[in-house]
């Protein structure tokens, strides 16, 4: 069983595989954190707040942040972000911005309400940023050591799996505790219809955007049971998603379809999940490179030799 | 990945994952996953801020003029957290709400902080849009 688990977890992959997945983290977490930049600054200025209530890794501060210390990293984060993407100094860049997105989230998340949209994005960070094989490809610094790039291995293959492995258990995390707080009863429904309506209750009393599903949707009641019994399987038979190449889409196909499950009756958006990007890591991500050569066809061989 | 800071690094993500679900307390990274798991019932007490101009309508306020921020979640938390807290707190937030209402100009004379108790689902199912309750629990007015 041991044997079988090591031979499973070491299992090589190719290293454009594991550098696409750094790509494509990286970069949704630097797009992630530009786009939200207004707001992060916004949060940084909550000086002497008392809604204060630092969570992870800030949890023995006392008091916020200066000013200008919450701004510096805010500002720091994006910079490590473009180096953690273009594989700039890997060694440097790759753990100072998995630290520096943490921090920036966790601060954030720090004023009395968790969000629970960025957790996936933030392990993910971490986890390849432990990874120096993460820019043995596509990456400045294998530009800049003018060497092949080297074969498949099991250091390429491992943090992907890790990902994979943490993809997989949040969602089973989020299973059980629907199973933890609300039994079994969850899968009945109605559960599921009243957090629809408070959702988007909450929205509309605040006049932000709420989904124009709800009030259709809510309307008919027999639809919530067998929403909410496929939301619940969905995530408790994550680990399908670690047992071959059809399961694992199969399991993908679900989960995708879940999150737009969730923006469409709540406007609840996880844009890292609907992207495809939280499953990167269970895919064979490097078959984008061969899009790219389809868009940008290769040099003609003719005009090099001339 | 050396094989043995693969292992370390697993054995990690499982500590952060798993610790906030044996401890009970939601956090970040790791998480209880708490949203939609427990049943809230139908009947929603939604904590905020409204405006109220010189004729007595309601002005709903958004999340930035009551939390400070776009945050929908993050500014009933504000206002729930102040109510809590007691008197002081909650006159604490209306005179910051008063504060940015000012700054944008809304045509509201007073703010009330207050707790908003609604049937959610008849709200949407029957248009029945009569809050149960209402609590007040801080008035000010706005500077003009």
């Amino acid at each position: 069983m041991a044997r079988r688990w090591h031979r499973w977890f070491s299992a090589p992959a190719p290293p454009e595989r594991l550098a696409v997945v750094r790509v494509l983290v990286g970069g949704y977490a630097l797009v992630y954190l530009l786009g939200r930049l207004p707001h992060f600054l916004n949060v940084a200025g909550f000086v002497d707040d008392p809604r204060f209530d630092p969570v992870g890794v800030l949890w023995f501060l006392d008091r916020p942040l200066s000013e200008g210390a919450a701004r510096a990293l805010v500002v720091a984060a994006p910079v490590a972000g473009v180096a953690f993407v273009a594989g700039w100094r890997w060694r440097i860049s790759g753990p100072a911005f998995a630290v520096l997105f943490l921090v920036v989230t966790t601060y954030r998340n720090s004023f009395g309400q968790v969000w629970h949209t960025e957790n996936l994005v933030a392990l993910h960070l971490l986890v390849l940023a432990m990874a120096p094989a993460a820019a043995d490809a596509l990456s400045l610094d294998h530009r800049r050591q003018r060497r092949p790039v080297p074969s498949s291995g099991p250091e390429h293959g491992m943090p992907l799996r890790i990902c994979a492995l943490v993809t997989v258990a949040a969602y089973v995390l989020s299973g059980y505790a629907k199973l933890r707080y609300g039994g079994f009863d969850w899968a009945a429904g109605e559960t599921l219809r009243n957090h629809v309506a408070h959702d988007n209750l909450r929205k509309a009393l605040l006049g932000d955007p709420w989904s124009p599903l709800a009030a259709p949707a809510l309307q008919v009641a027999w639809i919530f049971p067998p929403m909410a019994a496929a939301s619940l399987a969905v995530e408790l038979v994550a680990p399908l998603a670690l047992f071959g190449a059809r399961l694992r889409r199969a399991w993908i196909a679900a989960a995708w379809l879940f999150h737009v499950g969730v923006l469409a009756l709540m406007a609840i958006t996880f844009p890292y999940q609907l992207l495809g990007i939280a499953y990167a890591s269970m895919l064979p991500a490097e078959r984008l490179l061969g899009w790219r050569r389809l868009v940008r066809p290769p040099p003609d061989p003719a005009s090099i030799s001339r | 990945m050396r094989t043995r800071v693969a292992y370390a690094t697993l054995v990690v993500a499982a500590v952060v994952m798993l610790a906030p679900v044996v401890v009970d307390r939601d956090s970040y990274p790791g998480s209880t996953y708490p949203m939609f798991a427990r049943d809230r019932g139908h009947i929603s007490a939604v904590a905020t801020a409204v405006g109220i101009d010189e004729h007595g309508e309601v002005l709903r306020l958004t999340p930035n003029l009551i939390g400070g921020s776009d945050e929908v979640v993050l500014a009933v938390e504000t206002v729930l957290k102040a109510v809590r807290a007691g008197p002081a707190a909650a006159d604490d937030l209306c005179e910051r709400v008063a504060r940015r209402v000012t700054r944008a100009g809304l045509p509201a004379v007073r703010i009330e902080i207050r707790v908003e108790t609604l049937d959610a689902v008849r709200w949407f199912t029957d248009d029945d849009r009569t809050p149960l309750q209402v609590t007040r629990h801080a008035e000010c007015p706005v500077e003009g």
